[in-house]
């Protein structure tokens, strides 16, 4: 323990030889499922047509809302709300990508040639994206049982601050949102399902992550008792970050798929429906003050924080608000504190658990607050900082909401980043960069690093009178089971569901050390089953839970078989069990050289020979070479009558510093150095503890300069590749400089805590106080992309304000059309002509491209036609079901022309105003149009969107102006061309 | 992620090509690199009915100089010509602009005809073809034209293609030996779509500026200017004219922005420009 070794994982993840999902051997006679998804952030279900796509050959069921409400409950949540969730959307869709029905064929490729022929009739309804927005009375509603778009609306008081507040020398105040982002693994999710009707239960294996609280969800979901519901772990994961706890339900989808189906069935999610629509971290508006005192030590903070919990309240959220309630105060001594936590629905993919979960949220408010503070008292960050820390003496310290943290030294970390070599560099950089008028930066941010959370957590979000009433929730019970074989080889089954950490190499580290034989005697079982591993409610990949929690507990299991074989070597070796050392394979006698008996042939005793125990250890001597544990920290209470829970059981603590320059021709912030101090208690192995460093800080430099999941305002969404929503490259990362300290954790069997989330908590905030820092401004947008860094240098006057667009549209903006197009066409013929192919329907299907058949009725105001148009974009080429809706028409000078197109590809509206100028024997014609785009075109191809819509109004007016009797351009040199072409006289 | 059915064809030669696009025309689309296509298909953003490989055509594969043109056969891949010899001498600007085409392993795949036939107004070849003034061949079965880089492209991946059309090569003009030559790009990350792409050819006071990426497809203008200065000048006051695209990607401020920064970098390199110098 606590050296850096070679990874056991390495080999077979390197050689092709990983046992992720989908490398599993299946069940014979799986069929495949393919998912049908809402293209619309918003709207009303009118019908949903499966007859076509059952036709397929090879389709062989199709799972809709009728099964699931059948077969299944709604998703129970932490919330009392009248908020219904099934795994398929139930009379409305409520954001881009929301299952609707589930398409089970012999192949996948089948399933999508199934879903491409189900006929959705979706009626469109205004979305609302934004929670400010969402909160007002003039929005409209998602859930109507609901009443209103709040799902919670919480206050919390620790303290008096009202009179912190009062007595303060000042206050400071940011107002900041945080953006909606993930941590996107390599693998998506992936489920194989099937139910067994003989026995009424459901068998899974699936890349689930856990918490297996959720399992609980599950099963109830399903309506089987957990024992009904199998649920297997496969050993490999290929990145989990807390997103595959969005796999949950996929599971429940899949198990009534295969119910339907009457076989076996699986479910890989792809790229582009696991960016749309598996999870994200949650967005949050949070408004922070500070009561100040003159020196800038803080008296006090109210936070009114309000969280975007997407389209439905998915479990376990909001949690995403409450795994950081009771350390909201970060690494200060505050004890008056306010919090107000609005949780808030919006048309946007429900939020689930993201690496960091929750402290991205947090931090940013607070560290920018520091350095807020630190501007206006013209002090540095540190300086503020350092006022304001718990002092290392004082631990454990009873944070104001309940945090009880455990241990740990700040102002030490301090010391180390302020002496180190590279802080002073960037120092010194800023210093020259100032004199030569460069933007550079310095940015700092200090966080505490919640490990194991509490599972009663959640319950904080209840008033007490309801927590009385459920009974109360507190713990986080982590299990494993080590046993010893015949010749003395070890396993060990943990139900932590690894995705790529190392959790097998360090477990094995430490048995070795334990039984002191070698790592590679030692097999550590990760493919955990719900039916016959030792497990309970907080198993699973999160929290940083496994350094505390999960090695903790190996450990405390290991020890107590130790004992046991000590008793009986001692016996043997006729001494006291507590003089015995287990080294090199052997159990031998301290300072008694050559005293030793080989570990296997003790171990062996026990299995050959247990006569031989009972007669010398007595006849009721546990006689098992395994030993399951169950451990919970006493520490992880229930949240008390005033609300104080101890989130977490262990509190890392991490201060970060980094320097950046902004590029003014680019407009992009650059990362000069970081420095990342980390104090995660006692470390297991150093280099893992590094590797969980370097891949949060990865994603967390992603978070906050490149990464985003971008809504427009119709809640279309337009980040479905890894071209638009863009994860950085190594060489965008640089490598930051670690320095490590250890206060070990009193709480936990090793003293460890977790190190896998503390960059993802400080590193956006960090980031941002450097821009802040470099361009001396405020309000930074994350992620601080190249676009938002350029409105901020016009914003200070360093850059010259540009017109946005030479052509403004002339209609009024719609936020339900975010799409504009403009633009003009030089026709050949009469604008009489035009209208007179426009009011023909025979004639107007020689212009819509692929019209097959064309119906014309009257509407108010105008005409309209419904017709089958083929669209072709470039490459892409899609079919709508379209109606083209002529009104105002006003021959010969103008027209309005509004439609929509529903097909596989997603669905378009548009309205726009055409207008007509006769220029002699030709016409003017113009247009003024406003669309909106979406499902799959939208979430790909936002890049090309608005040049894609003039394209087709283009080849539509010329279409119509040929139509019309324009004369064919070039016609007669092509015929002449083609005249000697035949006569073999070509060129 | 996995494609619509479709019938994949085996064209032997350039007339079996012909052949097929004459009888399926819309239907079909070609394939070669499929750096593009395949995704498209797995996405069914596109799903054609049948698939004319290109790639057993040897006869395609061909590229060169003649006539005062580098023509480059539908058939030949994008690093091929990266890595030729020549190509420092002859084609100054494509050898600035390959590092910065996407990554490797898709040059590898990717032919430089493909690129063309995709039209996406922000890549890099696409601006090649655009300000150095080049031509498509187009062949069908029954004629065989040639269409000017601004009659060929069209729109937002829109061309002057027609159905039963195979480009069979494209000619990239080859500039006198005084000629200067100037590229600059900017993209989030190492090979991105460009946000804004400047490429400059100047011939003595004659300064050819194209612009990728700005609009729905690659723009190039032309001034007069008699030194670096009047080139920035003639530039500054485009940025702020000129309609510039606004998407998701980037707001019409940066790209603004870009083209004056990068359109100054680029004007440098051009009047600095000695053709033995180039990385």
């Amino acid at each position: 323990m606590g050296k850096s070794c070679e990874r056991l994982e390495d080999t077979a993840l390197l050689t092709g030889g990983g046992r992720y999902l989908d490398d599993l051997p299946l069940p014979v006679g799986t069929l495949y499922a393919a998912v049908v998804r809402s293209p619309i952030a918003h709207g009303k279900i009118i019908s949903l047509d499966i007859e076509a796509a059952l036709k397929i050959r090879g389709v062989r069921a199709i799972l809709t809302i009728d099964d699931v409400q059948t077969w299944s409950n709604p998703l129970v949540v932490a919330v009392k709300t009248p908020m219904r969730q099934w795994v398929l959307a139930n009379e409305y869709v409520r954001y881009v990508g929301e299952p609707i029905a589930v398409v089970i064929a012999e192949s996948r490729a089948l399933a999508e040639d199934g879903v491409e022929k189900v006929v959705l009739n979706i009626q469109p309804l205004p979305a609302v994206v934004d929670v400010d927005l969402a909160l007002t009375d003039a929005s409209i509603i998602l859930h109507k049982d609901i009443g209103s778009n709040c799902v919670l609306d919480r206050s919390h008081q620790y303290g008096d601050p009202e009179s912190a507040f009062q007595n303060a020398a000042s206050v400071v105040e940011v107002d900041i949102r945080y953006p909606r982002n993930s941590c996107t693994p390599i693998e998506t999710g992936g489920v194989v399902a099937q139910w067994r009707a003989a026995d009424s239960s459901y068998e899974v294996t699936s890349n689930f992550m856990g918490p297996f609280s959720l399992h609980v969800v599950m099963a109830a979901a399903l309506k089987v008792s957990g024992t009904k519901l199998r649920h297997h772990v496969a050993p490999d994961s290929g990145g989990s970050f807390g997103v595959k706890q969005s796999v949950l339900p996929y599971v429940i989808m899949s198990c009534l798929a295969s119910r339907k189906a009457g076989a076996p069935v699986k479910f890989i999610e792809d790229r582009l429906e696991h960016l749309q629509a598996a999870t994200s971290a949650t967005s949050r508006h949070t408004h922070l003050r500070a009561a100040v005192d003159r020196d800038g030590k803080i008296l006090a903070l109210d936070y009114d924080q309000i969280e975007d919990c997407g389209a439905y309240l998915r479990a376990p959220e909001p949690a995403t608000l409450y795994r950081m309630h009771g350390c909201v105060t970060g690494p200060y001594q505050i004890q008056n504190l306010n919090i107000r936590n609005r949780v808030v629905l919006i048309n946007k993919t429900p939020t689930g658990l993201v690496r960091g979960f929750g402290g991205p949220q947090v931090y940013y408010a607070l560290e920018r607050l520091i350095q807020k503070i630190a501007k206006s008292l013209g002090k540095t960050h540190q300086e503020i900082a350092a006022i304001n820390y718990v002092q290392k003496e004082k631990f454990p310290y009873r944070a104001a909401a309940g945090a009880l943290l455990d241990s740990g030294d700040y102002q030490q970390a301090l010391k180390t980043l302020e002496s180190s070599p590279e802080f002073k560099k960037i120092l010194e950089r800023r210093e020259q960069a100032k004199k030569e008028g460069r933007y550079y930066g310095i940015g700092i941010a200090s966080i505490v690093e919640p490990s194991v959370s509490n599972m009663g957590y959640i319950t904080t979000v209840l008033t007490k009178e309801q927590r009385a009433k459920a009974g109360p929730k507190n713990g986080a019970i982590t299990s494993a089971t080590v046993s010893i074989d015949p010749s003395g080889n070890i396993a060990a089954n943990i139900a932590s569901a690894p995705a790529g950490q190392g959790h097998q190499t360090v477990i094995s580290q430490l048995l070795a050390d334990v039984f002191g034989v070698l790592p590679s005697q030692i097999q550590v079982n990760v493919d955990f089953d719900t039916a016959k591993d030792a497990w309970s409610i907080a198993a699973g990949n999160y929290s940083s839970r496994f350094a505390g929690a999960v090695a903790g507990t190996v450990f405390l299991a290991a020890e107590k078989l130790k004992a046991r074989i000590a008793d009986y070597a001692a016996h043997i070796l006729k001494v006291k069990p507590d003089q015995l050392i287990f080294a090199n394979g052997n159990i031998s006698v301290a300072g008694v050289e050559g005293s030793g008996i080989p570990f296997s042939r003790v171990c062996g005793n026990f299995h050959w020979s247990p006569g031989l125990i009972q007669e010398a250890l007595g006849r009721d001597t546990t006689l098992a070479l395994q030993e399951t544990q169950f451990w919970s920290a006493h520490v992880l209470e229930a949240p008390d009558e005033n609300d104080r829970i101890n989130t977490s059981a262990a509190y890392g603590f991490a201060l970060d510093a980094c320097g950046i320059e902004i590029d003014p021709e680019t407009c992009s912030a650059k990362i000069d150095q970081y420095i990342t101090v980390h104090d995660a208690g006692r470390i297991l192995n150093p280099a893992l503890a590094d590797g969980q460093i370097y891949g949060a800080y990865a994603q967390a430099v992603g978070a906050a300069l490149f990464e985003e999941f971008v809504y427009s305002s119709d809640g279309n969404f337009l980040s479905g590749t890894f071209a638009d929503y863009r994860l950085p490259t190594a060489s965008d990362i640089g490598v930051p400089k670690i320095y490590h300290q250890e206060s070990p954790s009193p709480f936990t069997p090793l003293g460890a805590k977790g190190i896998g989330e503390g960059n993802s908590m400080s590193t956006p905030v960090c980031i941002a106080n450097a821009i802040a820092d470099a361009l001396d401004i405020e309000d930074i947008v994350l992620p601080a992309t190249p676009s938002r860094i350029h409105a901020l240098l016009v914003e200070k006057g360093a850059l010259k304000l540009d017109k946005p667009s030479i052509q403004v549209s002339l209609m009024t903006a719609n936020a339900d059309y975010p799409l504009k197009a403009q633009g003009e066409v030089k026709l050949e013929v009469l604008p009489e002509d035009i209208f007179a192919v426009l009011m023909d329907p025979e004639r107007l299907k020689n212009v819509i491209p692929g019209c097959e058949s064309i119906h014309k009725k009257s509407i108010v105001n105008g005409i309209r036609y419904d017709c089958i148009a083929v669209v072709r974009i470039g490459i892409a080429k899609a079919r709508f079901a379209a109606q083209v809706d002529l009104t105002n028409v006003q021959s010969p000078d103008s027209f309005d022309l509004g439609g929509e197109g529903r097909g596989p590809l997603g669905m378009a509206l548009g309205m726009g105003q055409v207008s007509l100028k006769k220029d002699g024997s030709t016409t003017v014609l113009t247009y003024d149009y406003q669309a909106q785009v979406s499902g799959k075109l939208a979430a790909i191809g936002s890049r090309l969107l608005e040049g894609a819509i003039r394209l087709v109004l283009d080849q539509l007016f010329r279409a119509l102006a040929k139509e019309a009797g324009a004369k064919q351009e070039n016609f007669f040199k092509a015929l002449v061309t083609r005249l000697f072409g035949l006569l073999g006289m070509s060129k | 992620m996995k494609s619509a059915p479709f019938i994949m064809h085996q064209a032997q030669s350039q007339s079996n090509i012909l052949d097929l696009l004459d009888k399926y025309g819309e239907d079909a689309r070609i394939i070669a690199g499929g750096q593009t296509l395949i995704p498209v298909l797995a996405m069914r953003v596109a799903s054609p009915d049948h698939l004319i490989d290109i790639n057993k055509v040897e006869e395609l594969k061909n590229f060169g100089v003649s006539g005062g043109v580098l023509q480059v056969g539908a058939g030949v891949r994008q690093s091929e010509l990266e890595n030729w010899s020549g190509l420092r001498k002859t084609q100054p600007l494509l050898s600035m602009m390959f590092p910065w085409i996407a990554h490797t392993p898709i040059r590898n795949r990717g032919t430089v005809c493909g690129s063309i036939a995709h039209a996406d107004p922000s890549a890099e070849l696409v601006l090649a073809l655009a300000v150095l003034d080049g031509s498509v061949t187009l062949v069908s079965k029954k004629k065989k034209r040639v269409a000017q880089a601004k009659d060929f492209f069209r729109g937002a991946l829109q061309t002057s293609r027609q159905s039963n059309e195979f480009i069979e090569a494209v000619q990239f003009p080859i500039r006198g030996p005084l000629a200067g030559f100037g590229f600059s790009e900017y993209g989030y990350r190492h090979g991105d779509f460009a946000v804004v792409a400047v490429a400059v050819i100047k011939e003595g006071d004659l300064w050819t500026i194209g612009f990728g990426g700005i609009d729905d497809v690659v723009k190039v203008y032309q001034c007069n200017a008699k030194s670096l200065d009047e080139a920035n000048q003639f530039i500054d006051e485009l940025a702020a004219k000129v309609e510039v695209r606004e998407d998701p990607t980037a707001t019409s401020g940066l790209r603004r922005h870009l083209m004056r920064t990068l359109g100054a970098r680029a004007c440098q390199q051009a009047a600095e420009f000695k053709s033995d110098e180039i990385r």
